[in-house]
């Protein structure tokens, strides 16, 4: 993320304190739904501002935020959408990146802690290697994956009125989390072929290599 | 052309002074449009923003947060201009349509 849009981000997050609660969950679907779209976040940040300073001074009005928003909350994000510039085909792909190596470099922060702490309690010497196997790295993905799905689906459903059967969402959620946690469990049990094998400290190099390019890309792409 | 037609009438508004969207959906719905929330109006104003029709500056308030005061560019006042040409035009047509239906023509 750039310097403008973590001041801006900062400001904000500063300013939306001052929302009241009742007003707090269109908001919030709001923003959710703004986040899901191909706006960069210099300018999601802007209209966020925007849109705290007109709740707030509906506030001090003493209006809420239906009467502030008139209701079509959904038609308002996507007339804002539609008027703002929309990422490049570049950006995309950098943004792409971006959060795939962002998931790298945690998943793989991860890994390094695990395997420190298995080499020291197997074999003393936490610093002798770090090993991949195919089932790890295909585990890696799925996570990746599951993960952009998730927030994609979160974002574009923010606006869902439709009643949601608390017990049907979770036998939904539980035989969804079940089959990723088999299919994981699988592949981290029958793949198991060393596919890298690498010193500990070239592992860490990697992972602050990733972690660098990361940065950079978020600043200059986001 | 009711969304155009929104456009011009906020450009109008704003033409007459420097304000902000609330007062523009204030005054629109004192005109006889009806309620026009500031949601409502917001897009519409970032488009015209976009088009460099009008310019925001951001000023304190006294009774809440900043607010961004528009006014319009030069490109606005020949927009707004034309627009005023196509309304009477519009607005001439439609009344000779109407005309001739009171004299029993169509």
């Amino acid at each position: 993320m750039s310097r403008a849009s973590k001041a801006l981000m900062k400001n904000n997050n500063k300013k939306e304190k001052e929302i009241l609660k009742e007003n707090q969950e269109i908001y919030t679907n709001m923003v959710i739904y703004l986040r899901g779209s191909d706006m960069t976040e210099y300018n999601q940040e802007l209209i966020r501002g925007d849109l705290i300073d007109m709740i707030i001074d509906g506030q001090n009005r003493g209006d809420n935020i239906q009467k502030v928003m008139g209701e079509n909350y959904k038609e308002i994000c996507d007339e804002i959408i539609s008027t703002m510039p929309q990422k490049t085909t570049i950006e995309k792909i950098m943004s792409f990146f971006t959060f795939t190596f962002r998931m790298i470099w945690i998943l793989g922060v991860a890994l390094i802690i695990k395997t420190l702490i298995h080499n020291i309690m197997e074999v003393e010497d936490g610093f002798i290697n770090y090993t991949l196997t195919s089932g790890e790295i295909l585990n890696g993905v799925i996570i990746v994956i599951v993960a952009g799905i998730t927030v994609n689906y979160i974002s574009k459903t923010s606006f869902n009125e439709k009643k949601h059967n608390r017990l049907m969402l979770f036998i939904k959620t539980f035989i969804i989390l079940s089959m990723i946690i088999a299919v994981m469990s699988f592949s981290s049990h029958y793949f198991d072929y060393v596919l890298i094998n690498i010193s500990m400290l070239a592992a860490m190099g990697i992972i602050v290599l990733l972690f660098t390019v990361e940065k950079a890309l978020s600043q200059k792409y986001d | 052309m009711l969304k155009g037609m929104l456009d011009g009438c906020i450009l109008q508004v704003i033409n007459q002074k420097e304000t902000y969207a609330y007062i523009v959906s204030k005054e629109l719905a004192k005109c006889g449009f009806g309620e026009i929330s500031e949601g409502t109006i917001y897009p519409i104003i970032l488009r015209l923003q976009k088009k460099e029709l009008i310019s925001a500056t951001v000023k304190k308030s006294n009774s809440g947060p900043s607010r961004k005061y528009y006014k319009l560019t030069s490109s606005g006042e020949e927009v707004l201009k034309q627009f005023k040409r196509d309304w009477d035009e519009l607005n001439n047509a439609v009344g000779s349509l109407f005309h001739l239906e009171l004299e029993g023509k169509i």
